[in-house]
């Protein structure tokens, strides 16, 4: 969806880019948007430039670091529509400054998360470096970093959206809240053999089916995409905004080979 | 009737089932596990199923053959587990008062069944290696 999924989702009443600044201008001196660098729309907040194209997040940080040298810098993605104002107030008073960088863990891989960060003006000369390099993955540059990591103190405070199964999922479970469930999950063929098992009992807060395949795709490393699975909650074929309800059966389905 | 089996299809009992005084006609699929697969030599396959969905949908997909042809009897029967090369993977049977309708039926049932059952197909090749059918194609990029 690229970037104009921060003006299509719509949270709390604000569409994702203005509840992501709005989240920011409490915590910060000044919030500024950064967009891209062919970007000629008019926005309601300050913004800055990036200086150079199809450069990501890491081009982003570039022209902010450009533009205030020796500011620090909280950055965050504009498609976090689970992030809360307590997890952003946590992050800001864990800071190091004597790290390059103050990050969460990621919940799914246990990796530095590079877009709800902290950025000293002491990573400016690596990003710079890695960048001239051609690195563009914003997740290795940060990890190329002295860094302080902290848990979640929310656990899907940085799940993000990039489809619109991930959308409907954000739009219950913030309507509804996201409470903790049991569900079994089966899983047949090639997902069997990914997961390493055929069935287990998982523990999830996602509101529907597209959130759990979610978690589960990033966590057992399941190796297709959502477009070629099938799924069946409790023995029925369902679709993958079905919510889920506690103790549900939920059965994973790679593409069919019968006859 | 559609079941699962892990057992070897014996043809005489399906075909027997569609015995009817009000039938003229019989026709009968068998898929068999053949020796390649797009230019691959296969030596063995193994069928997954999920059978409580795929027998439901399974029982559906022959209630709606019978509407749709008026047809006196429709049953199928698909495998799981190891197969080798020959043996029946899948059969179906119907009959009706005339044929024309029985040779369409046996398609219908044969393509829905291909498309809408929970059933999984594992290829093994001479080179030790072994493939799911249809997953080539969709294997995901992880995203950072």
């Amino acid at each position: 969806m690229g970037r104009d999924k921060a003006d299509l989702m719509v949270v709390d009443g604000l569409s994702m880019r203005d509840r992501g600044m709005e989240l920011l201008g409490a915590v910060t001196a000044k919030s500024f948007l950064a967009i891209a660098e062919d970007d000629d729309r008019q926005y309601h907040h300050p913004t800055i430039q990036d200086l150079r194209e199809n450069a990501g997040p890491m081009a982003g940080l570039e022209s902010a670091f450009r533009h205030s040298p020796e500011a620090t810098w909280l950055v965050t993605a504009c498609d976090l529509p689970f992030l809360t104002a307590p997890t952003l107030q946590y992050l800001v008073e864990s800071r190091d400054p004597t790290s390059d960088a103050t990050c969460f863990t990621s919940r799914f891989d246990g990796k530095p998360e590079p877009l709800c960060t902290i950025y000293e003006p002491s990573s400016h000369s690596s990003l710079e470096r890695m960048l001239s390099g051609g690195v563009r993955c914003a997740r290795r540059f940060l990890s190329s970093l002295t860094r302080k990591e902290i848990e979640l103190p929310e656990l899907s405070a940085l799940d993000n959206c990039n489809r619109p199964e991930d959308l409907e999922e954000a739009r219950l479970s913030l309507n509804h809240g996201r409470t903790l469930k049991n569900v079994l999950v089966e899983y047949c063929g090639v997902l069997r053999e990914d997961a390493g098992c055929a069935s287990e009992e998982v523990q999830t807060r996602s509101v529907t089916a597209a959130g759990l395949w979610e978690e589960l795709r990033m966590s057992r490393r399941l190796s297709l995409e959502i477009d070629s699975v099938k799924i069946a909650i409790n023995d029925e074929f369902r679709s993958w905004n079905q919510p889920l309800a506690e103790e549900d059966k939920v059965t994973l389905f790679p593409p069919f080979a019968g006859g | 009737m559609f079941c699962l089996t892990s057992e070897p299809i014996d043809p005489s009992t399906l075909r027997d089932a569609a015995n009817n005084p009000h039938a003229g006609a019989v026709s009968i699929f068998e898929g068999l596990v053949r020796n390649h697969h797009q230019g691959r030599k296969v030596l063995r396959l193994e069928y997954e199923a999920h059978g409580p969905v795929a027998e439901k949908e399974g029982r559906i997909i022959l209630r709606e053959a019978i509407e749709k042809f008026d047809l006196d009897y429709a049953g199928a029967i698909h495998r799981t587990g190891p197969l080798e090369i020959g043996e029946c993977a899948v059969m179906v049977v119907v009959s009706a008062p005339h044929r024309s309708e029985t040779f369409d039926a046996c398609r219908f049932v044969i393509d829905e069944v291909k498309r809408r059952l929970p059933i999984w197909k594992k290829e093994f090749y001479p080179d030790g290696s072994s493939n799911w059918v249809g997953c080539e194609g969709c294997t995901g990029k992880h995203q950072h």
